[in-house]
């Protein structure tokens, strides 16, 4: 149904919000990435089943329910908590379950939706053994605020109507009744920052875009996140799209832009899917194309799609790409806001960006002000992954430190290990250790410390994790997806590497240390994008805090975290050991022999140094020793 | 994948396209590989005769681009996932261990034809690191000593 | 506008780059990939200096000079300790790459600053990616060959790594190539390069080989140059027209 007007969009809204509020329950399934992978599909068809066994009415995601329908069901976005999955949310009570497996779907149609209970066994717990009534009260929730992600798990994705149900569009509505000028001065009194980890002021480069002089302009969401270990922005265009062409329609009302692009990254199929389709619906209802609500403004969205280039992420590439060229960047002097598509002002934002700017027109600049430090205004999404206890997806205010992310929210570290480091920022980012955990984050305290925010990929580490490894993983990363245009980043990032493996296998010489900070350091200045310029962080921030451990592999070849494995054999402590078996059958190389309830042993000769056999082992038996090298 | 279905000519895959719009060519070369599995040198010279580009540009743009495979690839692609939580949680490990299990390394395909491997960036699983993909069926917490009965498990019909 | 360079103070006009006013002012920085008749790539990376924006800003940026359109009041240094370590590591990093590029070695020596020995990452080639010679070929208008892959698997190619009807055996990458990188064979009935043999066009003067035929194809359908430039080599054009000067003269 085409929405013809303003009043039309509000009247539409008026019945939909009557609709929902007819209806006595919502039963919310994460359908998030993890969950689905866990089961969640399953789950959803097996509660559609029962509850049509049992005489109770479903109205499935956006759908106009029947007569008779008392609850909905929702497929949503990822919900957060990733591996406590499959999630389920029950409203209004907010019950909140783990690990839901469809052949629990009976108890849940008849206990939760049927009687109104509440199923202790299945809400979170504490470490206390406490259960949680409601997720308010869950830790990782609490400390929690919801921006950007505040349609994800809630919305269904692929629903219009219940996208404006939620509010969806009244912010666009408010941004065409202003002058596009109060637009960006909006934006710009908020101080929202570019949220895919540049920073840079987004009022400031809707501004700049809006005064230089052009035939066209263009708005570009960057859905390209190549940062490993983050998908925040994956999660915002599977789980709530419509926010996402709202936010770019505000832009594109801004700088005086016609057409956007939706850059999404080749490994994210299901979210190129789900955004053709959220801009169909669009299309159909009028919120784009020509003479949007009626309102005299014409906007439309393409999405294109990524080759598998990690560099495309980076705002030239990704502009060459979409006019159909190899992804390599270009020398960022003239600044792409003025010259960037088709040498066209271009304003380019990141998806969460573009997520945080309906909520900022709507409720206006000073109360997103009102949250977070600052130099940073509002929240950010993060991905906490990685040796965490509670690994998933979050949304804090800025200047929330980074021992309360992985403490109060994340739980601590995994299986009660100590920590050692935290990485953000990815491939251009750093880490930081134990000392620094009481920095709060916000794009420039972790950057004074020699790391960086990032776009949102958290990634903690315990004391099973090589820093030098680590520093190896980011400059093999960086070495495949180099354009390869420029000597210091394909020679330079290449020769880095090299060196960092050498010093995981025992064969750095001395010196070689020296050799490699001072070869990040020219690469660093040298490099034509940022790509290159950046890829030095992750080892110079990994040798600032953790010189000792570089050291160690280099002079006294040894690892002792035990993950390199040509420094490393394990063995079995006799002491610690029960003799429970997990590990023999995990040992890839046959390497380990015991009878059952006997203390186990490890043929070191047989072993690979893999690690498999400290990982399944509960009772801390494994040790890592240093392996015996040639000529050491 | 929503993917064009298999069976398609590259002819009606290419006629999609306006013709002389060189922008299209990542978007078209994609739909040709998710159609026929790969891109065969006729189907890069038709793309680019199509289009207006020159054969010189579009072998540059599907060598540049790691989506594209330029031989043809096994019935299955088994993708070996090195996220940054799936590295420290061993995935170099369970690369290892996939190609003894299957005698192909990443980049290749098994002698057999059943599988192609492949390492591949950040899925977007971290809470269920380490992750194998085969085709669009994710594979969580897989340990090494577990990768041949999880493997032969995924190969078996839904 | 003006600006300085080392200490000098220089002019230009708008849209010229730091490294045209420098050498107009006989201030030598080094180059690799720029060519005056080619559009600049920045890849070498040889030809970094530090600029400031004005004489009282503090914080330096690198960047390449080839590349950098010069702005009034721009404050740039060609040759800090700083910028000579750049450029030192930039030709260290290509001397692994290609450790039998003479040309290379000997720009190497010339820096003589405190050199690095990095692993020797050579395919055997002398191919330093400069990109001279794909940008040739595409201004030439043949588009033959790229620079395919990414990466340091990154390298010039036709298309397929085979013969290709783009090429017409020219010779332009191999003259412009700075290492010699691009293998070319040739006797007076043929040239091979990049896979193909062409057969070479005689002169009508001199009877010596002069260009191959399909040069001569693809120039003719330019349309913009004279006939005899497809009959008759450049010294008989040259001996040709002289003659006519005399005989005008006379």
């Amino acid at each position: 149904m085409k929405l013809t007007s303003i009043d039309m969009l509000a009247q539409r809204r008026e019945a939909l919000v009557q609709r929902a509020a007819a209806l006595a329950h919502e039963v919310r399934v994460c359908a998030g990435t993890a969950c689905v992978a866990a089961g969640a599909g399953k789950l959803s068809d097996a509660i559609q089943r029962e509850a049509a066994a049992k005489g109770l009415v479903l109205a499935v995601d956006g759908d106009a329910p029947d007569a008779e329908a008392t609850v909905r069901l929702v497929n949503t976005g990822c919900q957060g908590l990733c591996q406590a999955g499959p999630l389920v949310r029950v409203l209004p009570q907010d019950a909140f379950y783990c690990g839901v497996r469809p052949k629990q779907a009976a108890r849940l149609v008849s206990e939760a939706l049927q009687n109104n209970a509440v199923i202790a066994d299945w809400c979170a717990v504490s470490p206390q053994g406490q259960r949680y009534a409601t997720r308010a009260e869950v830790p990782f929730y609490r400390h929690q605020q919801a921006i950007a992600l505040e349609g994800c798990g809630a919305v269904a994705p692929e629903s219009l109507d219940d996208y404006i149900a939620h509010g969806g569009f009244a912010a666009l509505v408010r941004a065409l009744e202003m002058p596009p000028e109060d637009i960006v001065q909006t934006v710009e009194d908020a101080g929202l920052r570019g949220r895919g980890g540049g920073g840079f002021s987004t009022g400031r480069k809707w501004r700049i875009a809006a005064s230089a002089s052009a035939s066209e302009r263009y708005v570009i969401c960057n859905g390209d996140e190549g940062d490993p270990g983050a998908f925040m922005d994956c999660a915002i265009m599977e789980g709530d799209p419509f926010r996402i062409i709202e936010g770019m329609a505000i832009a594109a009302r801004a700088i005086g832009a016609q057409q956007g692009f939706i850059y999404v990254r080749h490994e994210y199929p299901k979210a190129v899917a789900r955004l053709d389709k959220t801009i169909v619906a669009c299309r159909k209802a009028g919120l784009l194309g020509a003479g949007i609500l009626g309102a005299g403004f014409d906007f439309d969205v393409e999405i294109a799609r990524g080759g598998g280039a990690f560099v495309c992420g980076e705002s030239t590439a990704l502009m060459r790409s979409i006019e159909g060229q190899v992804g390599e960047p270009r020398a960022n002097y003239i600044r792409s806001v003025q010259e960037g598509l088709y040498g066209q002002p271009t304003v380019l934002n990141n998806v969460e960006t573009f997520a945080c700017v309906p909520a900022i027109i709507e409720r206006g600049a000073a109360w997103f002000a009102a949250t977070g430090t600052p130099g940073s205004s509002g929240t950010k999404a993060f991905c906490l992954v990685g040796k965490v206890a509670h690994t998933g997806l979050i949304e804090v205010p800025m200047g929330t430190t980074l021992r309360q992310v992985i403490f109060d929210i994340g739980g601590g570290v995994l299986d009660g290990r100590p920590f050692k480091a935290v990485q953000t920022g990815g491939p251009s980012g750093g880490c930081l250790g134990e000392a620094q955990l009481d920095l709060p984050v916000d794009f420039d305290a972790l950057t004074a410390a020699g790391s960086m925010m990032g776009s949102g990929g958290m990634i903690v580490m315990d004391d099973r994790t090589c820093m030098v490894d680590v520093a190896h993983y980011y400059l093999s990363f960086l070495q495949s997806e180099s354009c390869g245009r420029c000597v210091p980043c394909r020679e330079g990032v290449a020769q880095l590497c090299h060196l960092l493996d050498t010093m995981r296998r025992g064969t750095a010489k001395p010196g070689d240390l020296d050799r490699a900070i001072r070869l990040a350091q020219d690469i660093a200045q040298a490099s034509l994008c940022s790509l290159g310029k950046s890829a030095p962080n992750p080892f110079l921030s990994a040798v600032t805090h953790f010189r000792a451990e570089f050291e160690a592999h280099i002079n006294d070849r040894t690892c002792s975290a035990g993950v390199c494995r040509d420094l490393t054999v394990f063995a079995i402590d006799a002491q610690a050991c029960t003799g429970c078996g997990l590990c023999a059958p995990a040992c890839p190389a046959d390497a380990i022999a015991g009878a059952p309830k006997q203390v186990h042993a490890i043929d070191a000769q047989k072993c690979t140094g893999c690690g498999a056999c400290r990982t399944v082992c509960r009772d801390d038996a494994v040790r890592a020793l240093p392996r015996n090298l040639p000529c050491n | 994948m929503d993917a064009v279905p298999r069976a398609l000519e590259l002819n009606d895959i290419v006629a999609k396209y306006p013709s002389g719009e060189p922008r299209a060519l990542l978007h078209l070369l994609q739909d040709i590989q998710t159609a026929q599995g790969y891109l065969s040198r006729e189907a890069i010279g038709a793309a680019a005769q199509h289009l207006g580009v020159t054969e010189t540009r579009a072998f540059q743009i599907a060598t540049f681009y790691k989506a594209f495979h330029l031989r043809p690839r096994g019935r299955q692609t088994l993708r070996i996932c090195t996220g940054t939580s799936c590295h420290i949680r061993g995935a170099m490990v369970l690369a290892d261990e996939v190609h003894k299990t299957l005698g192909a390394g990443p980049g290749e395909t098994t002698a057999d034809g059943a599988f192609s491997i492949e390492l591949v960036n950040c899925v977007g699983a971290c809470a269920l690191a380490p992750v194998l993909l085969v085709d669009g069926e994710m594979l969580g917490n897989v340990h090494p000593g577990t990768v041949a009965r999880r493997l032969k498990r995924a190969g078996e019909a839904p | 506008m003006q600006l300085v360079i080392d200490g000098i103070p220089c002019t230009a006009q708008s849209g010229e780059t730091i490294l045209q006013v420098a050498r107009r002012n006989h201030i030598d920085i080094p180059t690799l990939c720029h060519h005056d008749a080619l559009e600049g790539v920045g890849a070498c990376r040889l030809c970094v200096v530090a600029v400031r924006a004005h004489a009282e800003a503090v914080d330096a940026q690198v960047v390449a000079s080839c590349m950098y359109a010069v702005k009034d009041g721009l404050q740039v240094d060609t040759a800090t300790p700083e910028v000579r370590r750049l450029r030192q590591t930039v030709l260290d990093l290509l001397a692994a790459r290609c450790p039998d590029a003479p040309e290379i070695q000997a720009l190497r020596e010339r820096m003589g600053g405190d050199a690095v020995d990095y692993a020797p990452a050579t395919d055997g080639s002398k191919c330093i990616m400069c990109y001279r010679c794909v940008r040739a070929c595409e201004a030439i208008g043949c588009n033959a060959i790229a620079a395919v892959n990414r990466g340091p698997q990154k390298e010039v190619a036709p298309p397929f790594f085979d013969a290709t009807q783009r090429c017409i055996g020219c010779g332009t990458c191999a003259a412009i190539c700075p290492t010699g990188h691009i293998a070319v064979t040739e006797t007076p009935q043929y040239r091979e390069i990049w896979s193909q043999r062409f057969a070479m066009a005689q002169c009508a003067g001199c009877g010596a080989p002069f260009m191959t035929e399909a040069t001569r194809e693809h120039l003719a359908g330019l349309g913009k140059l004279k006939p005899d430039y497809f009959t008759h080599c450049a010294a008989c054009r040259q001996r040709d027209a002289a003659a006519r000067f005399v005989r005008v003269g006379t």
